[in-house]
């Protein structure tokens, strides 16, 4: 009967029932699009830090990352391939990829620049590191003595692509050796720090380079992201005193902040949103009780508690607030389906030098939260307007002239 | 034959701005169960005011109010919800009724809130519709209803809730002559065939002289009982 009562006395004025509904609809359609919003540009983020650059995570002997070493050649990873089949048998991953990092001087016989790369398996590495966006060339695949540059890297020195170049470096024993390479590619990642000092060789070409049979680190692609924890744990129970950082530790600046800086965002102007709901709610109901004031008396006189009086509000408040934001929800899950499934270009964010792709990540979950959140802004706002005719003594509600 | 209500220098006054008025100036009266009692006196002379104390929903603020016998300053906000509830029926000038709702759910609500099941809860809005004239009527709103049918609605869900008291200000007032006889009738009805004790504040003579007691008011006190 309360709900019948609750359901009936949202139809009593419809036209102020539509505005209440509007504002929730409205407000669980900003909250549940902005989430979504959210939710892709974290995707694209998190996708291209995997794909472009670290893989699901990566794999060094213990404490090399955290320690400042003298001779860190000593502590990078010895027998290289038995390490990498062992990664390779553990369920859920399904790529292992070698690295090793060099520094040197590249020169192309009148210019030569200080930068930084990697060795890597370029063959492999195609296949997974697919987001690094070669704008010339190709990809480093399994080109022996090839070179793949940075956008800026390669634009400071005047390089193209079929282009000579001599990477220059210190063998891990200090004396200086070289290789004759040829540019194969150019990338260019939208990470000006990437872009301008970074390039790509084959692993066994920078092995040569610093003498050694070792690697510094190796590159965990996962099936899926969600089975880190898991995979890092048998990671570390191998005998090989390995230890296993996920890439949003790696990639902390960039990703990580990236997401507590966006969950911030949404945080505020969900708190907005919510406000500007129970104000709008508060508002209607207010109307709505100054009205049925009188009514609120006969049902106090005749027993009804102050609690049942909440209830019977915060009833009338729920159904709008569930209806409104069903509506909201809805609207937007309809919309991103007509206009915005195949994604949209975002300009460049902090850091980035290109505009990239995202797209609306809307989810059950979220939409729930968004209904949530409005069901308890909706039923706030309804509560609150009743609150001063529940104190006031029943006398005088009946005495209310509307 | 209990004694339903006993007052013994009960006072209220009313605060308007910075000035205190008062409304009832230490009364003492006493009325027993199963009468029809009729408060009587010109406007402003505290009938509203003392029918409220008497439904419980105008807490006194002096003096001592017992309820067959219970001092109602001893009793919780909870009890008192509970009698209201369960014992008071009221029956306003201007009707209240829930205009969402039609004749039938309008006294049915406060059935399903005693808790009544539902089976019992209809043959009871039947009865009670049926004894006002209204059965008909049971599915028409409010505000597709005359002065009198809202009335008598009004008094069919006072009726419904079988209670101990009912408590009816002016029920006549804002109705023609014949309706208003009508539903006089009814309320005598009540009082002498059911035994449920009525008081009932009124300006009309009929039912000054129907009733088996009187308290005249005058300028918040008691003028003269009967």
């Amino acid at each position: 009967m309360l709900v019948t009562v609750a359901l009936r006395g949202l139809l009593r004025n419809r036209r102020r029932t539509i505005v209440s509904l509007a504002t929730m609809a409205i407000g669980s359609a900003a909250l549940f699009l902005f989430q979504g919003f959210n939710t892709g540009l974290l995707n694209e983020y998190r996708n291209n830090a995997i794909h472009a650059h670290y893989g699901n995570g990566q794999v060094n002997t213990r404490g090399y990352r955290e320690k400042i070493l003298a001779r860190p050649w000593e502590a990078w990873i010895a027998e290289p391939q038995s390490v990498l089949d062992s990664l390779r048998n553990i369920s859920g991953v399904s790529h292992v990829f070698p690295r090793l990092e060099v520094a040197g001087l590249i020169s192309n016989g009148t210019r030569s620049l200080g930068a930084r790369g990697m060795g890597i398996d370029g063959r492999s590495e195609s296949s997974f590191f697919n987001t690094i966006n070669v704008i010339h060339g190709k990809s480093l695949n399994d080109t022996p003595d090839g070179i793949v540059l940075g956008k800026g890297l390669a634009e400071s020195m005047d390089l193209k692509v079929g282009d000579r170049v001599t990477l220059l470096a210190n063998t891990v024993y200090g004396s200086l050796n070289g290789a004759d390479l040829f540019v194969s590619g150019i990338f260019h990642t939208g990470s000006r720090e990437l872009d301008d000092s970074f390039f790509q060789i084959q692993i066994e070409q920078a092995q040569q380079l610093l003498d050694t049979d070792k690697i510094e680190k190796i590159s965990i692609g996962l099936a899926q992201h969600e089975d880190w924890p898991r995979v890092s744990q048998l990671i570390e129970q191998l005998p090989y005193v390995l230890e296993a950082t996920p890439f949003e530790i790696l990639d902390k600046i960039y990703y990580q902040n990236s997401v507590d800086f966006l969950n911030a965002i949404y945080s505020l102007v969900g708190f907005v949103i919510i406000f500007v709901v129970v104000l709008g709610v508060f508002n209607t109901s207010t109307s709505s009780i100054l009205e049925r004031t009188q009514e609120i008396g006969m049902l106090r006189a005749n027993g009804e508690s102050k609690r049942d009086i909440f209830a019977l509000i915060a009833c009338e408040g729920l159904i709008a607030s569930v209806v409104g934001a069903l509506i909201g929800i809805f609207a937007i899950v309809f919309l991103n389906a007509l206009f915005l499934q195949d994604g949209f270009y975002m300009p460049p964010g902090p850091g980035i030098t290109r505009s990239f792709k995202t797209f609306i990540a809307l989810d059950v979950g979220m939409g729930f939260e968004s209904l949530m959140l409005i069901v308890v802004a909706g039923v706030s706002g309804a509560v609150l307007a009743v609150l001063k005719v529940v104190r006031t003594s029943i006398a005088l509600t009946l005495r209310h002239v509307g | 034959m209990s004694q339903l209500f006993e007052a013994n220098d009960i006072s209220i006054d009313y605060q308007m701005g910075s000035i205190s008025v008062p409304a009832l100036k230490q009364l003492n009266f006493s009325i027993q169960s199963g009468l029809f009692t009729c408060l009587v006196g010109p406007s402003g002379s505290g009938k509203s005011t003392l029918l409220n104390v008497l439904g419980f929903i105008e807490p006194l603020q002096k003096g001592q109010l017992k309820y067959f016998g219970k001092v109602l300053s001893g009793l919780s906000e909870m009890q008192l919800n509970e009698i209201r509830r369960f014992e008071v029926g009221f029956v306003f000038q201007n009707f209240h009724l829930i205009d969402v709702l039609s004749a039938f759910e309008n006294v049915e609500y406060f059935l399903s809130r005693q808790g009544v099941p539902r089976k019992e809860r209809h043959e009871r809005v039947r009865e009670s519709l049926a004894s006002v004239g209204l059965l008909e009527h049971a599915s028409k709103r409010p505000s597709q209803m005359s002065g009198g049918q809202r009335q008598r609605v009004a008094l069919a869900r006072a009726l419904a809730k079988h209670p101990k008291v009912l408590i009816a200000d002016e029920p006549t007032a804002n109705l023609d002559s014949s309706t208003g006889a009508e539903i006089l009738k009814l309320l005598i009805n009540l009082s002498r065939e059911r035994g449920c004790s009525v008081v009932m504040a009124s300006h009309d003579r009929q039912a000054i002289e129907a009733s088996d007691k009187r308290i005249f008011l005058k300028d918040g006190q008691l003028d003269e009982e009967e």
